[in-house]
């Protein structure tokens, strides 16, 4: 409203009519000016005066005229914001021609039309909706009757309102795209899937309450004997189900003792779901963390062989994660058992093979490859179809990660397998074999893929993505020009090579926020392509996991907004802020450790198997799937340098902490860190940051001093007091 | 000194390419190259004027009959290139002055019989060739093998550095023909290597040794003040190699590491290799250092590398269980949670924190 008045010519008599301002510069106005004024200030004497004898009035007419000139004054008159007297006297005037009064006056009307509409609510719409189609402004009519409740009514009298037909058209449009958004808008408050919903709550809770043992949906202290973690259980339907047992595996992650305890409970659960989620959930707590008595394989072992499918794949997978990296002989046994019946439903099978994958990372164990090699060739074309299958290639590909030309053999046998999986299961191997060892030759080569045309809908570029940022992530500099020809592949790429590129950035720069990644992924997430948009916003869950970024929350949070109502969007907005703040940003999922020196297998395959299983989201990860996003628990870490004493004790020490420089090549002693800050231990580590002693009091026994350090006294150290 | 010199003296080395008619090929350089000089002599001071007589007096004298003479002549010469400091960015002058009469020396020396000073002379030419020798020719090695193999840093770095260059195009030569490289050169790449490891050029020390296919000798090159920049620099550039040479940089390295004590150092490599749990054990028992084998674990364990820790490793019990516990990650929930005390973040979050947060935390 102020910046209407604004607008105003200072020369319209209407200003000139203020009271206040024109004796306090009397100076400014011209004579003519002058004159007008005085004039209209006989006419007008006391403006109170004016209004307070309006009731007297006798005559209808006169007191009609009054309204008008009332109206038209307190259009500019010092007013109290929220008066609306201009469209009170208006209401009450002579209701002629609304033009007279000139353009500004039907503006300021139309402004407190407005706020009156706001005040009325409900009970005097025919007012408003009357008023604008006085204005023979009945588009806007038309707006205000849709939000009215009986508004059928309203909106037929605004139809009827003209005989211009090209108007009626124009109204049918407004109406058809608000029945739409009504639609809408009530498609996601009724299907707000609530279900979803609360998967999503089960998976955002489980990732930032992650390993502390206590949250507010699973652990919450029981007040009744019920308990909140039951209820919120059965707040999720059927595979949801399993997914909320799991997360209480996450929650107590790396606590074997307490983790098994709670988690057993629900073993007992009538519930397939339930115990199916029990069993990963047994296999997430035991991530990492070992124990001579094998708790995890003695209560998960005896259900890979019922019946239902969910138990043996919650049973199978949480094997594959307790187990992972360690080459366990009975789990290939047994295992491998499964892929060799021919009985074994094909999601039972795929699981197997990616559990085998894990638990034997890059142990180019060859009997494995083959049964799954032999799983590959004889299954039916219909079930190669099927959108998990491609976790097979990823499984195989497990097997040699890392282990570069030893994959030979097997990707020579590949090339045999249906043209369907043909391709994909080459270019998968290859960059899982190649996965971290920088090799430009293949990095050449699977850009060389990226550009060629495909005819018959082949998916095996989208691996071939994923494989550039696997190969080239080993070293900085590959992997800053590994974004930058993502970013070309972006502009020029097909449409499934787009897709890929999103995730892929994600892999390049995972736990560490590049300010320019971020914003290619948040141009992505509101791309035209929902699985583009989608795979854009995950990644930023990915890049940003564990550091509690602010931008890339903010970023989320206004994503969430945008995609209100596309349920497998929000989800995946959820599924980010989740990873975002990941063990409320303590948590690492990045597989690099020691100086950005070491690779941990066990890590990247992690990170590999749920990439590639989001290069089908719709599929995988919003379909019944969605539990595959706990195979992240094998990269998750604490960003942490926690300092202890020889008894192993936490012990504080102050350390600086700072941003790392490459000091390769250079003589002398050069400064290993710069722009460093000095904290007391235990501190976190952010990528690309290093820490050094600030004390000369203790020798740290490792030089890189990241994780668990043990210190110990330095002999020449001597009090100065 | 005016720049037409500078640009001149730079170029010499590769001064082959036919446009340009100014340097002479080696057999005219009296002719022609005199020409030139007289062109130039107004723009050189009275020092260097003196300088140039004196060089010009040297090669004269290096040809005469008298051996005696002819030794002194060299000697002088070799002093004064030795003596001549200059920056990185010019030819040393005496360098420069003598460019000319490189044929004639060249020449000259084919004639002379074999004798210590003919050695003398192939040292004086083979530092000549440093500037004057055409790409490919390899002529500063040629005369360097043919000379007295003296301290070889006692021509400057540059010099060094430019024959290590001629020594892996002579190694890929040898290479393409099959032949194996012969036991001078072997020694004259430990003299070079010898000579960078002392002057805190480790990486050109290491360059030179994976050019030549042979980096197992670098072990007996580091000291105790070097180790750690040349494990660092072979650790960084066995990112960047082919696939046999990247781990034999890693295991050189782990080598080192090992010989100068710095296990967890070596442990960190160890992960890297083909077979790592031999060369983790390996690591391991090289010490008896109970708490060093702790840290050992924590990395191990960060690693996620299931290792079993056996009698190899430490024949107590109880500290084999205090390891095993490590390796096993037994503890790392206990810290995690010491660190989340520390920061104060214990306080359970719902989703709905998380939806609404605008900054949670710090």
């Amino acid at each position: 409203m102020q910046r209407r008045l604004a607008m105003v010519s200072g020369r319209s008599p209407l200003s000139r009519n203020k009271c206040r301002p024109a004796p306090a510069q009397p100076g400014r106005s011209s004579e003519e000016d002058q004159a007008l004024k005085e004039k209209l200030e006989l006419y007008v004497c006391a403006r109170a005066g004016l209004r307070s004898r309006r009731p007297e009035v006798g005559a209808r007419e006169h007191e009609k005229y009054m309204a008008d000139i009332l109206s038209g004054i307190s259009l500019n008159n010092v007013r109290v914001e929220g008066e609306r007297e201009s469209l009170k006297y208006r209401m009450m005037g002579s209701e002629g021609d609304i033009g007279s009064w000139g353009h500004e006056y039907v503006r300021n009307l139309a402004g407190e039309i407005a706020q009156e509409f706001q005040r009325l609510q409900h009970n005097a719409e025919p007012e408003a909706v009357d008023l604008l189609m006085e204005f023979g402004d009945l588009a806007s009519a038309l707006r205000i009757a849709l939000l009215l409740d009986n508004k059928l009514q309203y909106v037929k009298q605004v139809y009827t309102a003209t005989d211009d037909l090209l108007l009626k058209k124009q109204f049918s449009y407004i109406v058809a795209r608000h029945v739409h958004l009504i639609d809408g808008r009530g498609a996601t408050s009724s299907s707000l899937d609530s279900a979803r919903q609360n998967l999503a709550a089960t998976f955002v809770n489980a990732f930032v309450n992650a390993g502390f043992g206590q949250d507010k949906l699973m652990t919450a202290p029981s007040d009744s004997s019920g308990g909140s973690s039951g209820n919120w259980l059965f707040k999720n339907k059927e595979h949801g189900k399993a997914s909320a047992a799991a997360s209480l595996g996450m929650i107590l992650l790396w606590d074997s003792d307490s983790g098994l305890a709670q988690l057993d409970k629900y073993l007992h659960s009538n519930d397939t779901h339930v115990v199916a989620g029990a069993l990963l959930g047994i296999g997430i707590v035991s991530c990492g963390v070992k124990n001579d008595c094998d708790p995890a394989f003695a209560l998960i072992s005896e259900y890979i062989g019922r019946d239902e499918s969910i138990i043996r794949i919650g049973a199978i997978l949480g094997l594959g994660i307790a187990y992972a990296g360690s080459q366990k002989d009975e789990l290939q046994a047994q295992l491998s058992a499964i892929l060799a019946d021919s009985q074994t439903p094909l999601e039972v099978l795929v699981f197997t093979a990616i559990s085998l994958g894990l638990v034997f990372i890059g142990s180019c164990n060859e009997e494995i490859a083959q049964s799954i090699i032999f799983v590959l060739m004889d299954r039916s074309e219909a079930e190669l179809a099927e959108p998990i299958i491609r976790l097979l290639p990823v499984a195989l590909g497990l097997l040699y990660l890392g282990k570069q030309e030893s994959v030979e053999a097997t990707a020579e046998v590949s090339k045999t397998f249906d043209e369907k999986i043909r391709k994909y299961c080459d270019v998968t191997l290859m960059s899982l074999a190649y996965a971290g060892t920088g090799n430009v030759l293949k990095v050449q080569k699977l850009l060389g893929i990226c550009s060629e045309h495909l005819e018959k809908g082949e998916t095996h570029q989208g691996p071939a993505v994923l494989g550039i940022a696997l190969i080239s992530m080993a070293e900085e500099l590959g992997a800053d020009m590994a974004v930058r020809s993502l970013e070309r592949l972006l502009q020029y790429g097909e449409q499934n090579i787009r897709r890929a590129v999103p995730l892929a950035l994600g892999m390049l720069c995972i736990s560490n926020p590049k300010v320019n990644v971020m914003d290619t992924l948040s141009r992505l997430s509101h791309d035209a392509d929902a699985e583009v948009s989608m795979a854009a916003i995950i990644s930023l869950g990915l890049i940003g996991a564990g550091t509690n970024n602010a931008r890339i929350a903010g970023m989320l949070r206004n994503l969430s907004s945008y995609y209100y109502k596309e349920a497998g969007h929000l989800f995946c907005v959820r599924i980010a802020q989740g990873l975002a703040h990941l063990g409320k940003g303590l948590l690492t999922l990045s597989p690099y450790h020691s100086d950005r020196f070491l690779l941990s297998p066990i890590a990247l395959a992690g990170l590999v198997t749920v990439l590639h299983a989001c290069l089908d989201m719709k599929s995988i990860i919003l379909g019944k799937y969605h539990y595959m996003l706990y195979i992240l628990v094998l990269a998750m870490q604490p960003r942490m340098l926690l300092t202890v004493d020889q008894d192993l004790k936490p012990l504080s020490v102050p350390v600086r902490v700072g941003q790392a420089v490459d000091v390769v090549g250079q003589a002398g002693k050069p400064k290993t860190i710069t722009g460093f800050q000095t904290h007391s231990t235990p501190v976190l580590l952010a990528a690309g940051e290093r820490a050094e002693l600030a004390t000369e009091k203790y020798v740290p026994l490792s030089p890189f001093l990241e994780g668990f350090v043990i210190l110990k006294k330095n002999p020449e150290y001597h009090d100065e007091d | 000194m005016p720049p037409r010199e500078d640009t001149n003296g730079a170029g010499g080395a590769s001064s082959a390419s036919p446009s340009e008619p100014a340097p002479p090929p080696p057999q005219q350089v009296k002719g022609k190259g005199k020409k030139k000089d007289e062109k130039k002599d107004d723009d050189l001071s009275e020092e260097d004027q003196a300088l140039k007589e004196k060089l010009e007096l040297y090669v004269v004298r290096a040809q005469d009959s008298d051996p005696g003479v002819q030794k002194l002549a060299l000697e002088s010469m070799r002093q004064e290139i030795r003596t001549a400091t200059s920056s990185m960015t010019s030819v040393p002058k005496p360098l420069k002055f003598l460019r000319p009469h490189y044929g004639t020396l060249k020449s000259y020396f084919e004639t002379m019989p074999d004798s210590d000073l003919k050695k003398y002379m192939a040292d004086i030419l083979s530092v000549l060739a440093l500037t004057m020798s055409v790409e490919g020719e390899r002529e500063s090695l040629k005369y360097r093998m043919m000379g007295s193999e003296g301290d070889i840093g006692s021509w400057g770095h540059e010099y060094v550095r430019n024959l290590a260059g001629e020594i892996a195009q002579e190694f890929q030569r040898l290479q393409d023909d099959d032949v194996p490289m012969d036991k001078s050169l072997m020694e004259l790449v430990q003299q070079i290597v010898s000579f960078h490891m002392k002057h805190n050029a480790e990486p050109e020390a290491v360059d030179l040794l994976m050019e030549v296919e042979n980096l197992d000798l670098l072990v007996e090159h580091v000291d105790a003040t070097n180790y750690k920049r040349t494990c660092l620099y072979l650790t960084s550039s066995s990112k960047y190699l082919p696939a046999p040479d990247d781990m034999l940089a890693l295991k050189i390295a782990y080598e080192i590491y090992l010989k100068f004590g710095d296990l967890a150092s070596a442990l960190r490599i160890a992960l890297l290799l083909d077979n790592k749990l031999q060369y983790v054990k390996q690591v391991y028992t090289a010490t008896d250092d109970l708490l060093l084998k702790k840290q050992f674990s924590y990395i191990v364990a960060r690693h996620g590398l299931s290792m079993d820790i056996d009698d190899e490793i430490t024949a107590d019990e109880n500290d084999k269980e205090v390891l095993q516990e490590i390796v096993y990650n037994t503890k790392l929930s206990e810290g995690y949670l010491t660190l989340a005390r520390d920061i104060e973040v214990m306080e359970p979050k719902s989703p709905e924190d998380i939806y609404k947060v605008t900054c949670l935390f710090f």
